[in-house]
């Protein structure tokens, strides 16, 4: 049974989404951690219950999003956008057979994407709100550079996926320490250089840990405006976490103690998502060119997955709701 | 500029608990951030090195060992005077509500038992006091018959509005009750009386 033909240039039946795209960014510090596992599964999950959703591979070198979909090689990748004037976003996705189930590759994009100039990222990042869908989910990759932190830090919500190792765990804090650092690029020269001695250098003279939350805590005390300010900017950074490859009991407390640990360290919201299951049926769907999603309905994972969309669907609507609400 | 920190944290804050916080809740607040911090944890690493964990476990075990003890934990709170900042919104939120308290007029209260050090004690803290039990000025006044503007004023020291000291100690001795405190240590300790009675024991 093959359930996941390509269905290329087939328009979607579905109609336009009335509101712009709710945007998700998947990343993760480290490599390796089911990044795109994640983000294609939600995508499933998704489109399963009734959303519009068009994955977008942003992972520009290592981009598999389509492999994970049951996909072939796709035939448009994303630099055409890059490389035609007058393309249409919407034109670029390919659908699975599920025709509110779409992709944009970034596959065999390696050499003009991994350096996006900063003028290239912009036009991407414009389209993107242009897709018609209800969700929007963005494969970014590993890592901390630029690319990554502004394609996350654009997004409505950021998802970080890690997997219960000390080198996961540790890249993680590290990209949400570049993402601090990058979203308060704005402020002046000699702030800006407190701030990353905070988050970069270790204090072996005091014994009182001096945190991104201290500081802030301080600066509270002293000069309460500038710190609102400051909350202000931070404000703007949704964090989502999911901890993923979990083995053993213990591990799945995981999630909860990152936010706590954030909390205290950051001053930052991680919101738990939940976390998954390692499971090899996941290698052996690839193997076999299936999607584990719909391979194994009723496993724990599958379960999860449905949960943490049914919760990021009514997220999005308390949001439009609210949105609504407001006097024009 | 120094990056050593200025702000130093309330023991709620260690615990990442709010002023009203039940002895249970400090217990599980513990609990969770004992095994957060403890050696090896994930959750914590690369973010701290071995003295400040150790240190950061210290502080938890600190908190812990005051606010989950009654008696220190007043102690604490009276240095601390924790309310400082959230009373007036509480205070119009308690005036603007329909008292629920009389529909339970038995609501168990927190009886708290004050060291014989006990000496002084301020209008403001008698307040925190109060808040820390979750009570309303208006249910007390519900509950003793006691004015309103007579418990603000125990609250406040504002000695222009006190009634004659028989009738203020007899209001201040119903008040301590409602919130749990010993009525006669609490009219010797009222520092706003202790100046003017002349007649109290000298050290």
């Amino acid at each position: 049974m093959n359930n996941t033909k390509l269905s290329h240039g087939k328009p979607s039946t579905i109609p336009a989404a009335k509101h712009p795209p709710q945007i998700w960014a998947v990343a993760s510090g480290k490599g390796g951690v089911g990044k795109s596992f994640v983000s294609t599964n939600l995508g499933m999950a998704l489109a399963q219950q009734g959303k519009k959703v068009v994955l977008v591979d942003l992972d520009f070198g290592s981009a598999n999003i389509h492999t994970f979909l049951g996909l072939a090689n796709p035939k448009t990748t994303l630099s055409s956008l890059l490389n035609q004037s007058s393309i249409n976003i919407n034109d670029l996705v390919e659908y699975t057979t599920k025709d509110n189930l779409g992709l944009i590759s970034g596959a065999g994009d390696h050499l003009q994407m991994a350096n996006l100039a900063h003028f290239q990222k912009l036009k991407i990042m414009r389209n993107i709100s242009q897709i018609e869908a209800d969700f929007v989910i963005l494969d970014l990759g590993a890592g901390t550079s630029f690319n990554t932190l502004d394609f996350f830090l654009y997004a409505d919500q950021a998802l970080l996926t890690v997997i219960p190792e000390p080198t996961s765990i540790e890249n993680a804090y590290r990209l949400i320490k570049s993402l601090l650092s990058r979203q308060l690029k704005g402020l002046p020269e000699n702030t800006k250089e407190i701030i990353n001695r905070i988050l970069t250098e270790k204090q072996h003279k005091a014994p009182e840990t001096q945190t991104f939350a201290s500081f802030l805590m301080d600066l509270q005390f002293q000069c309460p405006e500038y710190a609102n300010i400051m909350r202000e900017h931070l404000k703007n950074i949704r964090l989502n976490l999911i901890v993923n490859q979990v083995r053993e009991p213990a591990d799945s407390k995981l999630a909860v103690a990152m936010a706590v640990v954030s909390q205290k360290h950051f001053d930052i919201d991680l919101n738990v998502l939940g976390h998954l299951y390692h499971d090899n049926q996941v290698t052996h769907s690839l193997r076999e060119k299936q999607t584990y999603y719909h391979q194994y309905p009723q496993s724990k994972n599958v379960t999860s997955l449905n949960r943490i969309a049914v919760e990021m669907i009514a997220e999005l609507a308390s949001k439009h709701q609210s949105q609504t609400h407001t006097p024009s | 500029m120094s990056l050593e920190s200025k702000y130093k944290q309330t023991y709620y804050e260690v615990l990442s608990i709010s002023h009203d916080a039940t002895t249970a809740d400090v217990i599980d607040a513990y609990g969770k951030l004992k095994l957060i911090f403890q050696p090896e944890s994930l959750a914590t690493y690369s973010l701290y090195s071995e003295d400040e964990l150790k240190h950061l476990r210290e502080q938890i075990e600190d908190a812990y060992q005051t606010l989950s003890d009654k008696h220190k934990r007043f102690e604490y709170d009276a240095e601390v005077n924790p309310n400082q900042i959230a009373s007036p919104k509480e205070e119009l939120e308690s005036i603007d509500k329909p008292e629920k308290i009389q529909l339970q007029p038995s609501k168990p209260i927190n009886k708290i038992t004050m060291p014989d050090s006990f000496k002084q004690i301020s209008g403001k803290a008698l307040k925190d006091i109060r808040k820390s039990q979750n009570i309303s000025l208006k249910s007390i006044a519900s509950q003793t018959k006691v004015s309103l503007e007579y418990l603000e004023a125990i609250e406040s020291e504002n000695k222009a509005t006190f009634p004659a000291p028989f009738y203020f100690k007899s209001f201040l001795k119903q008040y301590a009750t409602a919130i749990g405190l010993d009525p006669e240590l609490v009219v010797k300790a009222y520092i706003p009386l202790q100046s003017e009675n002349p007649e109290q024991p000298k050290k």
